[in-house]
């Protein structure tokens, strides 16, 4: 069986492998790409690695989440990918504004929870 | 003056949005979330095919109407400018809502809010709606504290059972330093399980502040380390009245004795803690960390003070 690729951005490293640990844990179908920012997730993505999820986190340097989730929505290819938001941002109006582009909004710390919910959610395990 | 029409009337409520939701987030998300809202309702109201959103829009207009939509009934686009704004408004809690139909209100102008009256959209009814909201959310939010308080009392720590192991099932167990893992062995001497102690005490943390299993990393432990700073007993008096009332710059000066520089300076150190947060250009409100800093500290200092 194919298995899932997972794709996590998040510029801490430690984020990124806490959130592969979880998700590791959890199932053996998962293969977890982690990238450290938003342009390399869009060059992986135009490269056609193209994932069934993605984790995004939205305060990071260069290019933000936003930015990165805009520029995914525009495009016909991968405006169908569930994006997730999981970030440190919890003021209501970026959760609101969040929630409406993106298919889930996750704050950090996460809920392990909530986290594998939605897993099961968007890739149907 | 020439008349406001159809299109006008939805281009100025985009645009509203668009402002709004720029200043919170970025120009091209912005775009994002109007292009989402357009196409969740488009199913609901046909008409909106004569609304574009151009994604890809470069720096000029990022809005097309077609003057078709003039021909529609007026009321019909009063629905859907409510429905824009209740969509941002459903999640928005605390005041967010209500500051959020203000900004419309702002970046609209007079001509357009009337006009939006007309065709049955009264942005001054949706705030008051929202306020009420607010209050009721607060209302809830305090009986909830109070019905916890009087159900658990005095938490005792040792009710808590980690994992439901007992002498029961397990006859010994060995630490293996080397992977960081507890090896636990049932009566016949069998591997029964292996704990990763450091995950199970952060999850047993995580259940003692009643946030579930919370993951720590490195990260999250300084940043959580970093927010147990301290907070005066002003500016904890000042968290809340926020919570409880709007105040001006005055009212919160005469109530706590400071003065206006004081009061900047006890904003921006609850700013910084992340427990206060702009809510417009010049207003800000609690944050989910604030609410939770007074909730949790209210009855302590209350005690301390008398």
């Amino acid at each position: 069986m194919m298995k899932k690729k997972i794709m996590i951005v998040d510029d801490e490293p430690d984020q990124i492998y806490t959130i592969k640990l979880v998700l590791e844990n959890y199932s053996d179908n998962f293969e977890v790409i982690g990238v450290v920012s938003g342009e390399q997730c869009l060059e992986l993505l135009k490269n056609n690695e193209i994932p069934d999820l993605i984790f995004l986190d939205i305060m990071m340097p260069e290019m933000n989440g936003w930015d990165v989730a805009a520029e995914i929505k525009k495009n016909s290819n991968w405006n169908k990918i569930p994006l997730i938001f999981l970030t440190a941002k919890t003021d209501p109006f970026s959760k609101t504004l969040g929630g409406i582009v993106s298919h889930e909004y996750i704050t950090k710390p996460f809920d392990k929870k909530k986290l594998l919910d939605c897993i099961d959610k968007y890739l149907n395990k | 003056m020439s008349e406001t029409n159809n299109s006008d009337l939805i281009r100025v409520t985009l645009k509203a949005l668009y402002t709004t939701a720029s200043r919170r987030t970025t120009q091209n998300f912005a775009i994002a979330v109007i292009d989402s809202i357009i196409r969740t309702i488009k199913d609901k109201y046909d008409f909106l095919k004569y609304v574009q959103i151009q994604t890809d829009y470069g720096s000029g207009e990022f809005i097309e109407i077609d003057p078709e939509i003039n021909k529609i009934h007026p009321a019909k686009i009063g629905k859907v400018v409510e429905a824009i704004v209740q969509i941002v408004c459903l999640d928005l809690k605390e005041k967010a809502g209500h500051y959020f139909i203000k900004e419309v209100k702002i970046n609209s102008g007079e001509e357009i809010i009337s006009k939006l009256r007309e065709c049955g959209v009264d942005l001054d009814l949706l705030m008051l709606q929202q306020q009420y909201l607010y209050r009721r959310q607060n209302r809830e939010k305090t009986n909830n504290v109070d019905d916890n308080e009087n159900i658990t009392g005095n938490k005792s720590l040792d009710n808590i059972s980690l994992l439901g192991y007992t002498e029961e099932n397990i006859s010994s167990w060995h630490y293996d330093s080397s992977n960081k893992v507890c090896i636990i062995y049932d009566k016949d001497g069998k591997e029964f399980d292996r704990l990763n102690l450091d995950t199970i005490i952060r999850g047993y943390v995580g259940t003692l502040t009643k946030e579930g299993n919370i993951i720590f990393s490195d990260d999250n432990v300084k940043k959580e380390k970093s927010k147990q700073i301290e907070i005066s007993k002003k500016e904890f008096e000042l968290l809340k009245i926020l919570y409880a009332r709007d105040v001006d710059i005055k009212t919160a000066t005469d109530i706590l004795k400071v003065t206006e520089k004081e009061l900047n300076y006890m904003v921006h150190r609850l700013l910084a803690l992340e427990m206060l947060q702009y809510i417009s250009s010049d207003e800000v409100a609690l944050t989910d960390s604030g609410i939770n800093h007074l909730e949790q500290n209210k009855k302590n200092i209350t005690n301390k003070v008398q």
